[in-house]
């Protein structure tokens, strides 16, 4: 996970001001976010392999679920686990430094967050237990957590916020300009 | 956004949700900081005072330790320069050697500098003065007793007097007095007291001592910083204000007495005559009672006083109604009326009860054996004279009252002529029926039944059917009539005989 983000100010502001001047500008906005996500939701989806991550994870979901808190151990459905890795826009909760989502991955079903974020709190080789030579083996094999949508933005994150900076400037720009037009 | 997901952010923007919120909070929290800083500000006010007099107290005690401290500095030097001749200099330097057996020692510098001045006195010499105090310290602590009775044993010995020394200390042996050799002696007393001063120094007691004067020192220090300013006002005050106090008393002294001895008469007045209306108060509690029952009624009666104000509309239309129409309408009227009379009634039982009371405050005769109203408690002295109370609600109650009385006494007349006119009627209609006797009389009944008189014919007329006008009763009269005549007189047209 990347140590610092950009936050970027006035998106809601801006695209609401805009829409009453130029339409097509705030498009143009919305298609560069678009693409960005929809490029890195792309990515996510291919680091999912059709084949499970290891050898002895089922395919199909546990029948009679002991662990998870009595929900099994989720089955490899790669097709399940793609199609669940979707692209937002919604704003989420506001966290504590007064920021919110503008536009993030996720990865909603169980398995995939498992694989995304297995050995994330407990490291390997602690505890002991069948646990051990899981996340051993995942992490021998797959690096470290984060291994899903927070890979793909860790790579991307800095070209997507630059990119999607430099529309927001642009549309202040427009914005601007129309407000300069409607004064004059 | 999904819950449970793992959520990676790429775009994170800045939202005033939570801003707004937490401004929210911070002005409560300005708020709270205020209500506490209104709250502090009275408690640190009340730790102000107290600070500021304690301030004052050690202001105080500075300074008058100040002074005593220059008042011994000063004595110090003047005795060294007299004795000795000490210069400056040599002052100064006996000053810093006080100061150092002070800390060492732990003994006041006002003690010392008494012992001082004697030993230097004695000895003619400040340096042999600081030899002597080393050993005056070590013997006061041995013995147990002050500096000035060690030094003054010491100074006696080297003189000759060996009596004070040998009490203080009694290890000094007859051979060493014997030979009265004072070197030899200070000798001898330096090696059986050695150290006394130092180790007395050490104790809790000492170390007690030693901060005690450490505080006087910070006192005096302080004091020092102060005394320029006390001086600074007490020439204030002697140079300026005291000076235009005087100005002014000389200025104003007859208007001053003047003034004071109104304001004394003044007092004694108010003094006695509050003193005289607690008294009457006491002795005409019952009048003070009534009283304050009246004001309670008259705060009553201001609530009604609109009611009232109707009541007097409605007297008014009843005066009219006795002018202008008799009968059932002023009946009416009066009836429908009742519940405000009713309400009238109670206005008057209020009004009346304070009027009674007002009554009973007024007539001196009506509270026989209670006295009157005085300040000073004589009945015959009515220096609290008291105007007739007559609110205008009574005087429109009174004239509802009256109104009301006339309106039923008119109201029972207009019932005579009713009963006088009836009664005319009734006897005029029995006087025509009277005089219709004997000829035939008609009466419409239910039924076509008519019953008639005993004498003349009777006439039964066949209306079974609805009336709708007198020309038809008329027709089947008629009719009847001549069916009537035609049966007993067998021809038409007898009718006309009638």
């Amino acid at each position: 996970m990347a140590d610092e983000v950009i936050v970027l100010t006035g998106i809601k502001e801006t695209l609401d001001a805009l829409k009453e001047f130029d339409k097509d500008a705030v498009k143009r906005f919305n298609k560069v976010i678009n693409n960005e996500l929809r490029g890195a939701e792309r990515d996510a989806k291919g680091l999912i392999s059709e084949d499970p991550p290891m050898s002895g994870w089922r395919k199909a979901d546990a029948a009679k679920g002991r662990t998870r808190g009595g929900a099994g151990w989720p089955g490899w459905n790669a097709g399940e686990i793609k199609s669940k890795i979707t692209k937002t826009k919604a704003q989420g909760k506001v966290r504590g430094d007064y920021t919110t989502s503008a536009g993030a991955l996720l990865n909603k079903s169980a398995a995939g967050a498992i694989f995304e974020t297995a050995g994330r709190k407990t490291q390997a080789g602690f505890g002991g237990g069948s646990g051990a030579q899981f996340l051993r083996t995942i992490g021998n094999r797959f690096g470290k957590a984060s291994r899903v949508v927070w890979r793909v933005v860790d790579k991307d994150r800095a070209r997507i916020e630059e990119n999607v900076a430099h529309a927001l400037e642009q549309a202040k720009a427009d914005l601007q300009k129309h407000l300069n037009k409607e004064r004059a | 956004m999904a819950v449970g997901a793992v959520v990676a952010r790429i775009l994170t923007q800045y939202s005033d949700k939570g801003s707004k919120a937490a401004s929210k909070d911070i002005g409560k929290l300005g708020k709270s900081f205020d209500a506490f800083a209104k709250k502090s500000a009275k408690a640190f006010g009340v730790a102000a005072l107290a600070a500021a007099a304690f301030a004052v107290k050690i202001g105080k005690d500075a300074v008058e330790a100040a002074v005593a401290d220059q008042k011994s500095q000063a004595l110090l030097a003047n005795s060294l320069r007299n004795t000795v001749g000490a210069t400056d200099d040599a002052i100064a330097g006996v000053e810093r050697h006080i100061t150092a057996l002070q800390k060492q020692f732990s003994v006041a510098d006002d003690e010392l500098r008494p012992a001082f001045g004697r030993l230097a006195a004695a000895f003619n010499s400040t340096t042999a003065a600081q030899e002597a105090m080393q050993i005056a310290l070590n013997v006061s602590a041995f013995a147990s007793v002050d500096l000035a009775t060690a030094s003054d044993a010491i100074i006696k010995a080297s003189q000759g007097q060996y009596k004070a020394i040998t009490k203080l200390v009694p290890g000094i042996g007859a051979a060493t007095l014997a030979t009265k050799d004072f070197g030899k002696i200070t000798d001898k007393v330096s090696k059986l007291t050695g150290g006394a001063a130092a180790t007395r120094a050490e104790t809790l007691e000492g170390k007690m001592m030693g901060l005690k004067l450490a505080f006087g020192e910070v006192m005096e220090t302080l004091g020092y910083a102060l005394l320029p300013v006390m001086e600074k006002f007490a020439t204030l005050v002697t140079t300026q204000l005291l000076p235009k106090i005087e100005a002014f008393v000389a200025l104003n002294k007859d208007k001053l007495a003047a003034g004071f001895q109104v304001a004394a008469e003044m007092a004694f007045k108010l003094l006695t005559v509050a003193i005289a209306f607690s008294d009457w108060c006491a002795n005409n509690m019952g009048i003070v009672k009534g009283m304050a029952a009246l004001i309670v009624g008259m705060f009553a009666v201001g609530r009604i006083a609109a009611f009232v104000t109707a009541i007097g509309t409605i007297t008014t239309a009843m005066a009219l109604l006795r002018t202008t129409a008799i009968g059932t309408a002023i009946a009416n009227a009066f009836a429908t009326s009742g519940v405000s009379i009713a309400l009238g009634a109670a206005a008057l039982a209020t009004v009346g009860l304070g009027a009674y009371t007002l009554n009973n405050m007024m007539k001196p005769e009506a509270v026989a054996g209670k006295k009157g109203i005085s300040p000073r408690g004589n009945a015959n002295n009515r220096d609290f004279s008291v105007d007739p109370y007559t609110p205008p609600v009574v005087k429109g109650l009174e004239d509802f009252t009256t109104g009301l009385n006339k309106s039923t006494k008119a109201l029972k007349t207009a019932q005579t002529m009713q009963d006088k006119i009836n009664a005319e009627a009734v006897r005029q209609n029995l006087a025509r029926q009277k005089s219709l006797s004997g000829s035939t009389a008609l009466a419409v009944g239910q039924g076509g039944k008519l019953y008639m008189p005993n004498s003349g014919v009777n006439v039964v007329v066949n209306n079974a059917g609805s009336v709708v006008s007198n020309e038809d009763l008329v027709t089947s009269i008629v009719n009847g009539i001549e069916r009537t005549t035609r049966r007993s007189f067998g021809t038409v047209g007898a009718f006309d005989r009638l």
